[in-house]
């Protein structure tokens, strides 16, 4: 019975036994399936992302100066409106179409610092540029043109210059002096007197027909000799030679003549209707003389400026003393379009009665003659034959007679004759 | 005897059940370690463990109007549809490149395109779930880069990438 009772304890224990290794068995297998997952790689498909562009170049404004283009242009960027690393810049000798052609000086290459840049030594043409953005290898599209760079590298030529013959006092603060250039050009003008003891300077520039004016004043510089001097830069910054400049040259004076003499003389002349001295008779002159020569043409229009002249024809010359002992001149007209004297104040009675004129044809006629030689240029009224009236009979002592110019009367230079009395010595007929 | 019997069946029960359980966790653990191993092969869309599809990948991304885009030296988002054809939600695990990206047809002379794809730390964060036979649409963020190399013609071009992606249960 106990044998019995004993025998069933051992399958127990290995009942027990195999339970225990099968829940060992189960947490050690269970443990690492439970920790593990299901995974699946797939190759061959595909992702996606995109690029940005460069946005077009804006077009650049230019400035020409010389031979040289600066240009100028804002700034481009991505459509994402990223900034682009750099710009290239091109020209073009036409508005459209023609052949590009590569920027040279600071727009050489790509551009990558600033907005702008300078080619310098651009042929003398007309050129287009373009500006084109880069980022990296991508390039924006080019801009549009720009407007027209005219590029003149040639100096104009030496300007001409006109200016007065005489630089006189009527004009000494404002001389006019006139030329032409290139249309638009800036002239720089120099005027000097002898050894360039003074020079004055101005700047003017030329009208689109190439006309220039300027007015200067030369009265700090010395009389006589003036030159003038003139050198253009054009519209392109081209300047012309200065050792080859426009010249012309004028003559400074601005002394006003004068009235150094006025005499009466008594031609006494024997036969000559007994001519005696304090009495007018035919033959008596009256001289003028002055500080310099006049100006010939501004006595009678007839003769030359710087010539002496001589009036003597058949009546051409009358003189006429008035009752109030005031002798004029008339000339005729065909002698003389124009005529200017004056009067002569005898300050004597000369006149007798009537209408007391001198005139007459060869030997018997009135005279005026000028005479600029000599340091006193003289003008000469000699009474030819009585014509009309009677003279006084009465001898007259001598008295200063006084000359009073006419408007008009000018020395060589443009410097007028004073119209006021001037008193001569004491002189008579 | 009867208690011989029983004690011998109750013997051959343990016995049998021990070894019962042991086969159990044999092919149970078997089982799980065929699915885990047989689906890092590579290939192309295989399922791993044939209850396992794989996930795919495409560029047909509709919109993309907020994408950010590639520049010369720059970077850029990559995006990608991943679809799950499985009875049950996945985890994009990784995405890794595939070859060399391509210009769209519209860009045939962008040969240089100059873009590289630089694949995400796996496991990917934040986890992309991709829900039962769904699909889901995942940015990379500046997982595109670009090079100074890249043409002219490559402007405004969509370019694909191929990649490998792996999805995990």
């Amino acid at each position: 019975m106990n044998r019995r009772i004993r025998r069933p304890a051992r399958p127990r224990i290995r009942s027990r036994v195999a339970v225990v290794l099968a829940g060992v068995a189960l947490l050690s297998w269970a443990g690492p399936g439970a920790s593990a997952f299901w995974t699946a790689t797939s190759s061959g498909g595909s992702a996606l992302t995109g690029a940005d562009a460069v946005a077009a170049g804006t077009t650049p404004s230019v400035t020409v100066s010389g031979g040289n283009v600066t240009l100028a242009w804002k700034a481009s960027a991505t459509l994402a409106g990223r900034a682009v690393s750099g710009y290239t810049v091109a020209r073009y000798g036409s508005l459209s179409g023609g052949t590009r052609i590569d920027a040279g000086g600071t727009c050489a290459g790509t551009v990558s610092a600033g907005l702008g840049c300078t080619e310098q030594g651009v042929p003398t043409g007309t050129w287009y540029y373009t500006v084109t953005p880069v980022l990296g290898q991508w390039q924006g599209a080019e801009s549009g043109r720009s407007v027209a760079a005219a590029v003149d590298t040639t100096p104009p030529a030496a300007p001409t210059v006109a200016a007065p013959h005489y630089v006189n006092s009527g004009n000494v603060a404002a001389v006019p002096v006139s030329g032409t250039t290139e249309p638009g050009a800036t002239i720089a003008l120099s005027v000097s007197d002898a050894g360039a003891a003074h020079t004055v300077t101005a700047t003017v520039t030329a009208n689109s027909s190439g006309v220039w004016n300027a007015a200067v004043n030369l009265t700090s510089l010395a009389e006589g000799t003036v030159t003038y001097s003139a050198v253009a830069t054009d519209t392109a910054g081209n300047q012309g030679n200065p050792a080859a400049p426009g010249t012309a040259a004028s003559f400074k004076d601005v002394a006003l003549p004068r009235v150094t003499a006025v005499v009466l003389a008594d031609a006494n002349i024997t036969g000559k209707n007994g001519s005696t001295k304090g009495k007018v008779d035919p033959g008596d002159n009256v001289t003028i003389q002055f500080s310099e020569p006049l100006d010939a043409s501004t006595i009678c229009s007839s003769w030359a400026s710087t010539a002496a002249g001589t009036l003597n024809g058949e009546n051409q010359v009358t003189v006429t003393i008035s009752a109030a002992n005031v002798l004029t001149v008339d000339v005729a007209s065909t002698a003389c379009p124009t005529f200017r004297l004056g009067t002569v104040a005898l300050n004597g009675a000369y006149y007798g009665s009537g209408a007391l004129t001198y005139k007459g044809a060869g030997q018997s006629a009135s005279t005026l003659s000028w005479n600029p030689s000599g340091p006193a240029p003289t003008l000469t009224i000699t009474l030819g034959a009585l014509a009309s009236g009677s003279p006084a009979t009465a001898s007259t002592t001598a008295a200063a007679s006084s000359y009073t110019p006419a408007d008009g009367m000018n020395d060589r230079a443009g410097n007028a004759l004073a119209a006021t009395a001037v008193a001569g010595s004491m002189t008579r007929f | 005897m009867q208690l011989r019997r029983s004690i011998v069946r109750g013997t051959r029960l343990a016995g049998s059940a021990s070894a019962a359980a042991v086969a159990l966790c044999l092919l149970g653990g078997a089982g799980t370690a065929y699915a885990y191993w047989a689906s890092t092969g590579a290939g192309t869309g295989a399922a791993a463990a044939a209850t396992m599809q794989a996930v795919t990948a495409d560029a047909l991304v509709p919109g993309g109007s907020n994408r950010t885009s590639l520049a010369p030296g720059g970077t850029a988002d990559v995006v990608l549809r991943a679809s799950n054809p499985n009875a049950f939600a996945v985890t994009l695990h990784s995405v890794a490149a595939g070859g060399a990206a391509t210009a769209d047809a519209a860009h045939a002379g962008c040969v240089t395109t100059g873009v590289s794809f630089t694949a995400p730390v796996a496991p990917l964060a934040p986890a992309v779930t991709i829900p039962a036979k769904s699909s889901v649409v995942v940015t990379l963020p500046g997982a595109a880069s670009m090079s100074t190399q890249s043409q002219s013609a490559c402007q405004g071009a969509t370019f694909e990438i191929p990649v490998t992606v792996e999805a995990r249960r």
